[in-house]
C-alpha cells in the first residue's frame, strides 16, 4: 500500500471512482451545512477530530461538536472531522490505497498536526487501532516519530487510560473545552522549536488533565498483580487530576446538518453537567462531579440560535437528571411559549419517577407522542438500597397508571441485572413489576397499552463505589435473562437485553491494565472491529487473544477486588476520593442509602480538590458548599 | 397558500444524497431560510415539497426543480436570496417562479432527461461509436436490475458521441423519464461496455410536457 503518497486532490479523484460501489456513499464526502472549511495553507495548527465509528453514529457526538466549534473559532487553528469507514468502504480503501482522510478538505489524517480521538465507550478501542492503521500512522505510540501527528484521546472511557496507553501519545482526562486550546498552543510552540517529541510530551504532562502514558511505568509484583504506576519524569505528576471547567461555557449551536439520514438527527443542548444523586453503579454520576447548570436564558437562546442555524426539527435537552435542574419549570414554560408553534419535537429525558414529570412533559410537548421513559433500575427495596436509587414500587405503579391514564400508550422501563448481591428473587421481581405495569396499562387503555422493558447488565466501572465488585459470569447473566424472557412473554410487553458476551467484553476493557493493550492489538489483528455493534460477536476472537497473551480476563472482572488493591485507574483522580467510594461500597453491602448531595455534603472529595474553582455566580453555582479554605491542586 | 418552483444545480458532494434524503435537505433549508412551509394535516404533519425527477446517486445536475408550498407571498428574488445562504454546499439556487397551485404535480410533467457522461480517463471513441450504433439498431435490450428484468431499449430516445467545448470526450444520452419508465444512465453505459464508475455524469436537460398530464 502506498498510503502516504496522497494529497487532497488525489484522494478526491479516487473517491469519485469508488464511492458508487459502497453503501451510503454520502458518509464519505462531507459537504454538510455548517461544516467549516478553512484555507489549509493559511492555518498553523491543523487538528483532526475523530470518532472511531461510522459517520451515521459519530456525526451527532456532542463532545466533538463542542470541540469543533471551539477550535474552529480560533483564527490560527483548523479542525476537520474523521470517521471510520464501514467494512465495504474500508476494503476498497485498502485495495485502492486510499488513506483515511478528513471530510472537510480530504487531507490524509497523517498530514494533520494533532489527531484527537474521542472514546466515549470502551468498545471503540479496536476501531481506534483501525483508525490509526488506515491513516498510515503506527498504532504503537513508541513507533511514531516527529513526522507523525500527536495522537491524543479523550472521553469517558479514558478515565481508565491504561488499556489504551501504549497506543496514545497523551490522554485528556475530563472536560475539554479549555484544555484543548492549551494543548493546541503547546503543540504550536513546540513545533516552532524543532525539539524532540519527548520534549513535547513533557510540556503536555504539565497541563492540568493531561496524562502522558510514556512518562509513567506500571509496576507489577512477582505474582503479576499491579502494584503501582509511577511517574518516571519530574514533569509528570504522581496522579493526574481530571480537567474541569468552572462554569459551563455557552453550548455549541452551529451543529453540522448531514445531507443523508443518520442515527440521531437533532440539536442537543446540555442543560446541566454532573449529578447529585449518587447511584453507586453510575460512572457518569461520579466522574462528572460537581454539578454545573446553564442559565435558563442561555439555554433558550441556544435553542433559538441552533434552530435558525440548522433547521432541525428535534431538540434534545441533555443532562443526567433533568428533574434536578433547579429551574426546570421555568425552562419548560419558556420553551413552550417560545417554540410551541414551530413544529418541533423536544425531548426531555432522565426524568424522576413522579407525577410531576408528566406535567413537565405535557407542558413541553402538548402531545403524548412517543413513549414515556423511566429508569427504576431495580425492582426490590433491597437492590434499590444497594445501588442507592431508592424509589418504592407503589410509587412507580402509581406513576405508571397516571401515564396511561393521561394517554401515553407506551411506557419504557430501564432495569439493570447483575448488581452486587443480586439474587434470583430480585430478578423475578423485575418481571413481576413489569407484569403489574402492563396490567395497569390494559386496565386503563385496553390492548393499545404497550410496555418496553430494557434490561442492561451491570459492569463494575472504574471510579464508582462498585469498582471493587465482580461482574456476573456469562452463565449467571444468561440464567437471569432467561428468567425474564420466560416471565415477560406477555401481550403488550417487549423485552430488550444486552448480549452477555457484550457485557463480558465491556467489563474486561473497562477494568484492564496496561497489559490489556496487547490483547486489544491481537484481537484487532484477528478481525475484531466494530465491537460496539450488536451484530458483531467477537467473543471468541477476544478469548483467543487473551489466551495468546497469557492473560486471564477473569482476573480483571470476575473477582471481587481486595480493599487495598491498587487499580490501574488510580493514576487518575476524579476528585472523588477512594475513601468515599469505599464507604459507599460498604454502605451498599448493608443496604444503607446515601442522600442526595444537595441535602447534606457526604465529603466525596470534590470540595477539597476543586473548591477553589467553584463559581460564585448564582446561576452556575455548584451544588457543593464553597469552603473558606482549600488545599491547592 | 403559494407554490414556488425553484430551479437549482446539484453539484459536488451532495450528488451522493439520495432523492429521499433530498426532501429533508430542502425542508431544513427552508426552515433555515425562515420560509413558512405549508404542512399537511394529521398526526405527523409533513411539509409540502415536491421534487421533479429523481436523480440517480453520484450524478450531478444543472437542471433540477423543486416545488415548495409556502404560507406567505414572497418576491421571487427575495426567495432566491433567502435560500442561497440556507442550502448546503453543492446546491446552487438559480431562480424561482410562482406556479398556480392547481397545476399538475411537477413529476407527472417530466417526459425525458438528457445526460452527458464525460470520461477523465482513457476514451476509445471509435469503438464506442460502433457500440452506440449497435445499441440503437436493436429492437429490445433485456437487462436485469435488482433481480428484475426490463427492456432498456425503449427508454433510450437518443444516444451519441459528445465533445465538450473544453475538448473532453464523452457520450450524450436522451432517456425517458416518465414515472415508471425511467432510463438510468449507468445502465446505458453498462450496455455500451463501460464501467459507469469511470464516468462523470451530469443531467443537463429535463424535457417537460408544458401542458401537463
Amino acid at each position: 500500500m502506498t498510503i502516504n503518497s496522497h494529497n487532497s486532490k488525489s484522494i478526491s479523484e479516487k473517491l469519485d471512482r469508488v464511492l458508487l460501489k459502497v453503501e451510503k456513499p454520502g458518509r464519505y464526502v462531507g459537504g454538510e451545512y455548517n461544516q467549516v472549511v478553512k484555507d489549509w495553507n493559511q492555518v498553523s495548527t491543523k487538528i483532526a477530530l475523530a470518532f472511531p465509528d461510522i459517520y451515521d453514529i459519530g456525526l451527532s457526538n456532542l463532545g466533538l461538536s463542542i470541540l469543533y466549534e471551539i477550535l474552529n473559532a480560533q483564527k490560527h487553528i483548523l479542525a476537520e472531522r474523521v470517521y471510520i469507514p464501514w467494512k465495504d468502504m474500508e476494503s476498497l480503501m485498502r485495495s485502492e490505497g486510499i488513506p483515511l482522510y478528513s471530510l472537510e478538505t480530504r487531507h490524509p489524517v497523517s498530514d494533520f498536526d494533532i489527531l484527537g480521538i474521542t472514546l466515549p465507550y470502551e468498545t471503540l478501542f479496536t476501531n481506534t487501532l483501525n483508525l490509526l492503521d488506515l491513516s498510515g500512522i503506527p498504532v504503537y505510540a513508541a513507533e511514531r516519530t516527529e513526522d507523525h501527528p500527536l495522537v491524543i484521546a479523550g472521553g469517558h472511557a479514558c478515565f481508565n487510560p491504561e488499556p489504551m496507553a501504549p497506543f496514545m501519545d497523551a490522554f485528556l482526562i475530563g472536560e475539554g473545552e479549555e484544555a484543548i486550546l492549551e494543548i493546541a498552543e503547546t503543540y504550536a510552540a513546540w513545533k516552532s522549536t524543532g525539539k524532540s517529541r519527548r520534549e513535547l510530551f513533557k510540556t503536555l504532562a504539565s497541563i492540568w488533565g493531561v496524562y502522558v502514558p510514556s512518562l509513567y511505568q506500571p509496576v507489577f509484583t512477582g505474582s503479576g498483580k499491579l502494584d503501582s504506576i509511577s511517574s518516571v519524569d519530574t514533569s509528570a505528576p504522581a496522579a493526574v487530576t481530571k480537567r474541569l471547567v468552572r462554569t459551563l461555557p455557552p453550548p455549541p449551536v452551529k451543529f453540522l446538518v448531514p445531507s443523508i439520514d443518520i442515527v440521531h438527527n437533532r440539536i442537543t443542548i446540555e442543560i446541566m453537567r454532573g449529578c447529585t444523586r449518587g447511584c453507586r453503579f453510575c460512572h457518569a454520576g461520579m466522574v462528572n462531579r460537581p454539578v454545573r447548570q446553564r442559565p435558563v436564558q442561555q439555554i433558550v437562546d441556544a435553542i433559538e440560535a441552533a434552530i435558525k442555524s440548522t433547521g432541525y426539527e428535534e431538540v434534545g435537552l441533555l443532562s443526567l437528571s433533568s428533574s434536578d435542574y433547579t429551574h426546570i419549570v421555568e425552562l419548560v414554560e419558556k420553551i413552550r411559549t417560545r417554540f410551541s408553534d414551530r413544529k418541533l419535537t423536544i425531548a426531555l429525558p432522565s426524568l424522576r419517577i413522579e407525577s410531576f414529570s408528566l406535567d413537565l412533559l405535557e407542558n413541553l410537548k402538548g402531545s403524548r407522542q412517543g413513549g414515556f421513559t423511566l429508569a427504576p433500575e431495580a425492582a426490590t427495596e433491597r437492590m434499590r438500597n444497594t445501588i442507592n436509587k431508592p424509589i418504592s414500587s407503589d410509587q412507580l405503579l402509581a406513576v405508571a397508571r397516571e401515564i396511561y391514564q393521561r394517554g401515553w400508550q407506551t411506557i419504557k422501563l430501564y432495569f439493570m441485572i447483575g448488581h452486587p448481591g443480586e439474587t434470583e428473587e430480585d430478578v423475578r421481581a423485575i418481571a413481576d413489576l413489569c407484569l403489574q405495569v402492563i396490567k395497569i396499562g390494559h386496565q386503563e387503555m385496553g390492548r393499545r397499552a404497550a410496555l418496553h422493558v430494557s434490561v442492561g447488565t451491570f459492569v463494575p466501572k472504574p471510579h464508582t463505589p462498585f469498582q471493587w465488585a465482580a461482574v456476573n459470569s456469562q452463565a449467571e447473566i444468561e440464567a437471569k435473562q432467561s428468567i425474564l424472557k420466560q416471565m415477560l412473554k406477555k401481550q403488550g410487553v417487549k423485552l430488550n437485553w444486552t448480549a452477555s458476551s457484550e457485557t463480558m467484553l465491556e467489563s474486561w476493557l473497562a477494568r484492564g491494565d496496561r497489559r490489556l493493550a496487547d490483547v486489544i492489538f491481537t484481537a484487532w489483528k484477528n478481525g475484531a472491529t466494530f465491537d460496539a455493534w450488536h451484530e458483531s460477536d467477537h467473543i471468541q476472537i477476544w478469548q483467543d487473544a487473551f489466551a495468546k497473551c497469557g492473560i486471564d480476563p477473569d482476573e480483571y472482572a470476575a473477582r471481587e477486588r481486595g480493599k487495598e488493591e491498587f487499580f490501574p485507574w488510580d493514576v487518575i483522580s476524579t476528585g472523588v476520593s477512594k475513601n468515599f467510594l469505599r464507604r459507599e461500597y460498604e454502605a451498599s453491602k448493608n443496604q444503607v442509602t446515601t442522600s442526595d448531595c444537595r441535602e447534606t455534603c457526604h465529603a466525596c472529595g470534590i470540595v477539597p480538590v476543586f473548591g477553589k474553582f467553584a463559581s460564585q455566580e448564582n446561576d452556575s453555582q455548584w451544588f457543593c458548599p464553597v469552603p473558606q479554605k482549600v488545599s491547592g491542586l | 397558500m403559494y407554490r414556488y418552483r425553484i430551479h437549482y444545480h446539484k453539484l459536488d458532494a451532495i450528488k451522493y444524497t439520495s432523492n429521499l434524503d433530498l426532501y429533508k435537505v430542502w425542508e431544513r433549508s427552508c426552515r433555515r431560510a425562515g420560509l413558512p412551509l405549508v404542512y399537511s394535516q394529521g398526526f405527523h404533519p409533513q411539509p409540502k415539497i415536491n421534487l421533479a425527477c429523481p436523480l440517480p446517486l453520484g450524478i450531478t445536475s444543472t437542471v433540477e426543480i423543486v416545488d415548495i408550498w409556502l404560507n406567505d407571498l414572497f418576491d421571487l428574488e427575495t426567495i432566491v436570496d433567502m435560500l442561497e445562504n440556507a442550502v448546503p454546499p453543492g446546491i446552487k439556487v438559480q431562480n424561482a417562479e410562482l406556479v398556480a397551485t392547481s397545476e399538475p404535480a411537477i413529476q407527472t410533467t417530466i417526459l425525458a432527461a438528457r445526460y452527458q457522461a464525460i470520461f477523465p480517463g482513457a476514451f476509445d471513441s471509435d469503438r464506442l461509436a460502433m457500440n452506440i450504433n449497435s445499441v440503437m439498431e436493436q429492437v429490445a435490450i433485456v437487462r436485469l436490475r435488482r433481480n428484475r428484468q426490463y427492456d432498456l431499449r425503449p427508454l433510450i430516445l437518443g444516444l451519441s458521441l459528445l465533445q465538450t467545448p473544453e475538448g473532453m470526450e464523452g457520450i450524450e444520452m436522451l432517456l425517458s423519464a416518465r414515472e415508471g419508465k425511467t432510463g438510468r444512465p449507468d445502465e446505458v453505459l453498462l450496455q455500451l461496455g463501460i464501467d459507469p464508475s469511470l464516468a462523470d455524469i451530469t443531467r443537463v436537460e429535463l424535457i417537460r410536457n408544458q401542458t401537463g398530464g
